[in-house]
């Protein structure tokens, strides 16, 4: 019996449980399968979305017009909407590559009109806003188009603090400023009716910022014609106690306050306190205040504190859910479900192993990045297999709690609250799967993280869309050779579409795979790594399709071969204030590498031809 | 107990709540109310294939019914293309037996059957050459070598890299 006495809406049934490259070889199988799927392309290509994960989990419901506005990063590239769903399975499936480093060399864009000095900054990609949000060394705020590389709206210097710190999602703009230390928030002029905030805001603004735009606007932009990227003044967030770190995911702001002695949830749009969470006393050194805090980040169900000493996890809702059940006398059964009575508060990460008998020691999964001895496939990139020691017995690190020289320097949870990365200033990374099972005493974290000595000391970190990206530089004062340091992306690939990836077969495979992340692989960004300019990234960011960074237009022509390098400069001191802002690799405005694809030049093709008949 | 007769003439008396795992039989026994003698008949279906499905039937008949309209419960079935241990070892069968579940499944409206099916034949052809595939399934090549290089080009991306 052959398969072809099968009605063909049974066929169809079939192919929509096949991945792309089982619907390529079976076009090739014969004319009568070529045009079941020709004729069928759209119903076929769009279960091989879902499939592949390429859009999201509720890809089968979105309509096309939708996932364009989604990959927005992917259709600015090309200019082009996507033609069907076999066209969003290609390029979505080449982006996968392009962050592979197997398909076409990133593209590098430097964003001049971001300025010489930029600190720190924030994207919004969707279509009709565009743009990136900048603070400055030297003060001030920019908001620039990402398109057309000019200047949208500006608060000046003598506003906005130097070396302030930005936040923003969703159309709110967050910055703090001195007199009194507090946290000015801004929202999109366009998103809402009138000039005033509304009057159900507790936390208004101040007159000093509600007069800002008729003070410190910049000339060149205008709040008389609110275009695009205008913003205009919607609460001021002084708390109790100063702020130090903070970090906005909308609609909450998370701040850790300067001595460590209490976090704050501030819900921006209604610009209402939610909560104060202390920090709690056995998280605290002896004889101090408060804990030092050097990051702060918020997950869907957890606030992270970066300390000298590890990473805080603190549940949220704590003291809600507390106060419920002594008003109630019983627990919510409806409340959190992540947080039963037995459940800790807060968790410190790393914590001693449970399971070792001398309480100090901490374990985790070890890995070490090598080399891939592969073919390369681009010019800018270059790949490293994270993998476990060959001596099964090595497989684990055990380290000395506390001695570890912990620093963390940064954490990002996942948008789904579960996975997180933390890097620390020895260059130490660790990958977290799923670490609510240690709130719910269901797991240690010996037996979920995975500890990679990157050998550099790790600085700044990314982590969307299960992907990681890590900027290293050397440690002062040691010689440069033998340490490899730059900017690193890593491929989780803990999702789909990870199988379509990897069914090639991979020189990763002759290698013994880490533990919880098998698959994990890295690439360096090779045009990155010039040690002075890569010293001074103060920002990283990633999009869907692009690694964003402030960078130095000199180190960029420099790899570009347009000009020769800088010779070493004993004199050029990178500390603060005392950096010599006329060296040309202090000049920083953001750069975007952009991975989507571009349509392809004949010679790029001819290229890639070639280079695959070579391997 | 209803009383079923397959193509061959070979009749099943089986467990109502079994024969309702199919839309189709459901939806005649609701017109033939409660006269348990009458007999329902199944002409596609010769009873070698009708004694696997009711095995199939037997094994799922606990299970919640999927709701018909369910659009996104069902691409989420989709995604996965897992399939339980008993339904492996189930559908582990010649691949004539294997197409006659499938058609079977379809004709009878067995959505979760008809699923264990397809995916199976899915898995058996995922990974494999075109090649591999017409051997699998005797197909000829009737494609000119013009005609296959013309399907390599526009499919060239989904090529290994």
């Amino acid at each position: 019996m052959l398969l072809y006495t099968l009605p063909p809406e049974i066929i169809l049934n079939i192919l929509r449980y096949c991945d792309i490259k089982t619907l390529y070889a079976v076009q090739l199988v014969n004319r009568e399968w070529l045009e079941l799927v020709r004729e069928n392309e759209n119903t076929v290509y769009r279960a091989a979305t879902v499939y592949h994960g390429f859009v999201g989990p509720s890809a089968g419901l979105m309509a096309l017009e939708d996932v364009s506005k989604s990959w927005v990063g992917i259709t600015r590239a090309v200019g082009k909407e996507f033609k069907g769903w076999k066209d969003v399975c290609r390029r979505r499936f080449e982006v996968e590559y392009n962050w592979e480093g197997r398909g076409t060399t990133p593209k590098t864009t430097l964003l001049r009109s971001t300025g010489r000095d930029v600190h720190r900054f924030k994207l919004d990609e969707r279509n009709e806003r565009r743009f990136v949000i900048t603070t400055h060394r030297r003060g001030g705020l920019k908001v620039v188009c990402m398109d057309t590389d000019t200047v949208l709206f500006e608060l000046g210097k003598h506003y906005v603090r130097h070396f302030a710190h930005c936040e923003y999602e969703n159309g709110f703009l967050i910055f703090d400023r001195f007199h009194p230390h507090s946290l000015e928030i801004w929202r999109l002029q366009d998103e809402w009716e009138g000039s005033l905030p509304p009057t159900n805001i507790i936390y208004r603004p101040d007159e000093i910022q509600l007069d800002a735009p008729r003070r410190y606007l910049e000339p060149n932009t205008s709040l008389t014609n609110p275009g695009r990227g205008s913003f205009a003044p919607w609460a001021l967030f002084t708390p109790e106690h100063s702020p130090r770190a903070y970090r906005f995911v909308y609609p909450t702001l998370l701040v850790g306050s300067e001595w460590g002695q209490e976090l704050y949830l501030f819900d921006v749009p209604s610009g209402t306190l939610e909560e104060a969470i202390p920090i709690p006393m056995e998280a605290v050194p002896q004889g101090a205040n408060g804990v030092h805090i050097n990051y702060v980040e918020l997950g869907a169900r957890h606030a992270f504190v970066c300390t000298p000493l590890g990473v805080l996890i603190l549940s949220r809702h704590q003291h809600r859910a507390d106060s419920q059940r002594q008003q109630n006398g019983h627990t919510q059964p409806n409340g959190d479900t992540n947080r039963n009575a037995d459940a800790p508060l807060y968790l410190d990460f790393p914590s001693a192993d449970p399971g070792l008998r001398i309480p100090q020691l901490v374990r985790h999964y070890a890995a070490r990045m090598v080399q891939s001895f592969g073919p390369p496939s681009n010019a800018a990139m270059r790949e490293f297999i994270v993998t476990a020691p060959r001596v099964p017995e090595q497989s684990t690190a055990l380290v000395r709690l506390g001695e570890d020289r912990q620093e963390f320097t940064a954490v990002h949870v996942s948008p789904d609250g579960k996975d997180f990365v933390a890097i620390t200033i020895f260059g130490i990374a660790y990958f977290v799967r799923d670490f609510e099972r240690v709130f719910r005493g269901e797991a240690t974290f010996s037996e979920i993280a995975l500890r990679i000595n990157m050998g550099t000391s790790a600085l700044n970190l990314a982590f969307e869309n299960d992907r990681a990206v890590i900027q290293t530089h050397h440690f002062l004062g040691y010689d440069v050779s033998g340490q490899i340091h730059g900017i690193f992306v890593f491929n989780l690939h803990t999702r789909p579409p990870y199988e379509v990836i990897k069914t090639h077969p991979h020189p990763s495979q002759l290698l013994p795979q880490p533990a919880i992340f098998p698959q994990l692989s890295a690439n360096q960004l090779l045009y990155f790594r010039n040690p002075l300019p890569l010293r001074l990234v103060s920002c990283l960011k990633m999009t869907k399709t692009a690694v964003w960074l402030d960078w130095s237009t000199r180190a960029l022509e420099e790899v570009e071969g347009k000009v020769s390098p800088l010779p070493e400069d004993d004199e050029f001191e990178i500390d603060g204030d005392r950096m010599r802002e006329e060296h040309p690799y202090a000049t920083r405005m953001v750069c975007r590498i952009d991975f989507a694809p571009q349509e392809p030049s004949e010679e790029a093709e001819t290229e890639r031809r070639y280079m695959h008949m070579q391997f | 107990m209803v009383i079923i007769r397959t193509a061959d003439k070979e009749k099943f008396t089986v467990d109502r709540d079994v024969a309702e795992c199919s839309v189709l039989l459901k939806n005649l026994l609701e017109d033939v109310g409660e006269n348990e003698e009458e007999e329902i008949p199944v002409q596609n279906i010769n009873s070698s294939v009708f004694r696997k499905v009711l095995e199939w039937c037997e094994h799922h008949k606990n299970d919640p019914r999927p709701a018909s309209d369910d659009s996104a419960a069902e691409e989420s079935r989709r995604r996965t293309t897992d399939i339980s241990e008993w339904d492996q070892k189930f559908i582990a069968v010649d691949q004539e037996m294997l197409f006659e579940i499938i058609l079977a499944a379809n004709y009878l409206d067995i959505k979760p059957l008809l699923d264990v099916g397809c995916k199976t034949v899915a898995n058996m052809i995922k990974g494999k050459t075109p090649e591999e595939i017409r051997k699998l399934f005797n197909i000829t090549n009737d494609f000119t070598p013009e005609e296959e290089a013309q399907i390599r080009r526009e499919n060239e991306w989904a090529e290994d890299r």
